[in-house]
């Protein structure tokens, strides 16, 4: 107590409200924190631990896509279908070979792309959240393609 | 230099037999002989001069294969028990002895035959894991494994003992300059690392340190594995970064030589074995002989990859064409997912071929775009993407069919030869104009006029050019303007495989 009196008002304010250690943690920083405990687990399990905690952290869309975009389905691309996905021309936010395309989920590839995109126009999609969205596409589509 | 002892070479941390420079103090050092007991160290001139060695098993390790660290030199240094007068004697000698040793040496080196550049497997790996695949590689290649791993510090590379930040200009051009690269091919360099994903630029450096020593001469890289996780487009690594198949392509065309050296890729990583990967792989490495890579997922380094990597090794090992075919790991876990590719078998990811009508079809869908690469009406932004390469790969395809009819196999051929000098079109101008400058140069100097740059110039422009002085000849008939003509219209113009050797491409 004697040392928080001792400081000038101007520092205690600065401690309480403005102060970096207060602030939200940037969705970067929030990214690399998630991609360490995913890459702990098997590649077949991280789809699941990566959807999750896009769903209920809303910091991770750094204020560009919303959590509830991982909820609701994404819209397709124009003259596109489910049934005939595989020869959609879908606009590549993340570079994948045809064939993740083939494998993975077409909404959950939807959703990835529209997310990557957004992202990558507000200069968002670095490393820690690009890799998390790779190993999102990566993991599902193993699991569903193997 | 000192300094640059701290981080192991690729090359040198995997095969110490590699000559290290004459520098490297460790080597240089009075290895004491094999056998040698305490009692040796005990001779009356060491006594006289106040000496003794406590021999160690590491001393006696022959010099390669002593630890090349400064704590392995400064240990040898403080067991060795001597005055001060002494020591710095001993230090001026043997500084003495490795100035004269290098003299020597480089003298020795210039008479005698050059060594064999080194065989070994160039082995990129991005996970942790790797370094295992690595491991195993080595005891089945003959020539050892060359190592390309994640490092303690991301982003970092050590030019000329300090630490150089990878990811800022000022050290991508730092490094650049540490390989010997000057001009365009440092700003080559530079792109290479900027294009590279944060925490993929060390092991980039790393690479592009074992490219540069090919394009040197002192190496050779025949043999190139890729290893970690993929979704087509790149390579990365858990908790490391990623080195994108465009920043590749680009270290390719910073050592063109090096790259021509390639010639069985392996991509160990899932979905990295399309027909698509495939092409962009021959793009980077126009000598490829053959690659291997995964159309689904690809098995870990410890579930399986190793007996994969295992029958890669032996079916491209040697000079003989390489072998490598899937049916040798389907029985192996993921070998289903094998995708190969070979120069004369073509692709084979394990489905049924195509009817030959539909690659006709393919190829009659992209044979129209020669005549407007030919006149330069298009011009080829890479060798390795893009509808002439598309139409090369239609042409291949059709080669490649045994069930093709023979009076078509000809003019096919024929075509081939054309488009992969049309694809390779700024590299053939540029080894072209090299070749002949002196002929172009007196050509162009007896219509008193300088000679243009072939090298640069693009291919629209140089058939205006050649149509010039084919116009001049009509009025000056000079034979030195007679030859230029004809080796520029044969060369440059028609693309002749006379004029221009496949070694160009």
């Amino acid at each position: 107590m004697v040392v928080i009196r001792a400081l000038p008002l101007g520092l205690l304010a600065a401690l309480f409200i403005g102060a970096p250690a207060f602030a939200a943690p940037d969705c970067q920083t929030e990214a690399q924190a998630l991609l360490k405990t995913v890459e702990a687990r098997p590649m077949t399990q991280r789809a699941a631990l990566i959807l999750e905690a896009l769903e209920d952290n809303e910091a991770l869309g750094c204020g560009i896509v919303p959590a509830s975009h991982w909820l609701k389905d994404a819209a397709l691309p124009q003259g596109c279908s489910l049934k005939a996905f595989k020869t959609c021309d879908v606009p590549q936010g993340v570079p994948v070979a045809q064939q993740v395309q083939v494998d993975v989920e077409p909404q959950l590839y939807l959703r990835v792309q529209s997310a990557a995109i957004q992202l990558a126009a507000t200069g968002n999609l670095r490393r820690p959240i690009k890799r998390l969205l790779q190993l999102l596409l990566l993991s599902n589509a193993i699991q569903r393609g193997g | 230099m000192v300094g640059m002892r701290t981080e192991p070479k690729a090359d040198r941390v995997v095969d110490p037999r590699w000559p290290a420079p004459p520098t490297e103090a460790p080597k240089s050092a009075p290895a004491p002989a094999p056998g040698a007991s305490a009692a040796s160290n005990k001779g009356p001139l060491r006594r006289l001069l106040g000496l003794s060695f406590e021999a160690k098993a590491q001393d006696l390790l022959p010099a390669a294969e002593v630890p090349q660290t400064k704590a392995g030199l400064g240990s040898w240094w403080g067991r060795l028990r001597a005055t001060p007068v002494v020591k710095a004697t001993l230090l001026g000698a043997s500084s003495f002895m490795v100035a004269f040793g290098a003299q020597v040496g480089s003298i020795g080196r210039s008479f005698a035959a050059k060594p064999k550049p080194k065989a070994q497997v160039v082995f990129v790996g991005m996970n942790e894991g790797a370094r295992y695949e690595a491991d195993k590689l080595k005891q089945w290649a003959p020539e050892g494994v060359a190592f390309v791993g994640p490092r303690k510090l991301q982003d970092r590379a050590l030019v000329k003992g300090q630490l150089v930040d990878l990811s800022s200009p000022d050290g991508q051009q730092a490094f650049a300059h540490s390989l010997g690269l000057e001009g365009p091919a440092a700003a080559k360099m530079q792109q290479t690392l900027a294009l590279t994903e944060d925490w993929g630029r060390d092991e980039m450096a790393q690479l592009a340190r074992l490219f540069a020593q090919a394009e040197r001469g002192e190496r050779s890289i025949e043999r190139l594995v890729l290893s970690g996780h993929s979704l087509g487009a790149g390579l990365w690594g858990d908790d490391n970064g990623e080195i994108g198949w465009a920043a590749l392509e680009s270290l390719a065309q910073t050592f063109p030589k090096a790259a021509r050296q390639v010639k069985d890729v392996m991509v160990a990583a899932c979905y990295a074995g399309g027909r698509t990967q495939v092409e962009r792989f021959k793009g980077m490495f126009p000598k490829a002989e053959s690659m291997w890579g995964y159309s689904g997922s690809a098995p870990g380094a410890h579930s399986g990859a190793v007996w994969h990597m295992k029958r890669w090794e032996k079916q491209t090992r040697g000079n003989k064409a390489p072998t490598v075919n899937r049916a040798s790991v389907s029985h192996l876990r993921k070998g289903k997912n094998v995708a190969v590719w070979t120069e004369a078998k073509g692709y084979d990811n394990g489905q049924p071929q195509r009817p030959i009508a539909q690659l006709q079809a393919d190829y009659g869908r992209t044979r129209d775009l020669v005549p407007l690469y030919l006149s330069g009406a298009r011009q080829m932004k890479n060798p390795g993407q893009g509808p002439l390469r598309e139409h090369y790969n239609n042409l291949q395809a059709l080669l490649q069919r045994t069930d093709l009819p023979e009076t078509q196999r000809a003019p096919l051929e024929a075509e081939r030869s054309l488009v992969i000098r049309l694809i390779y079109y700024p590299r053939v101008a540029g080894y072209f104009a090299a070749e002949h400058k002196a002929a172009i140069d007196g050509a162009y100097a007896a219509l008193g006029k300088a000679a243009p740059d072939f090298a640069t110039l693009p291919r629209k422009a140089a058939l205006a050019e050649i149509l010039s002085l084919q116009k001049a000849l009509t009025t000056k008939d000079d034979p030195q303007l007679r030859h230029a003509e004809a080796l520029l219209t044969e060369g440059l113009r028609d693309l002749s495989a006379e004029r221009i050797p496949s070694a160009w491409l």
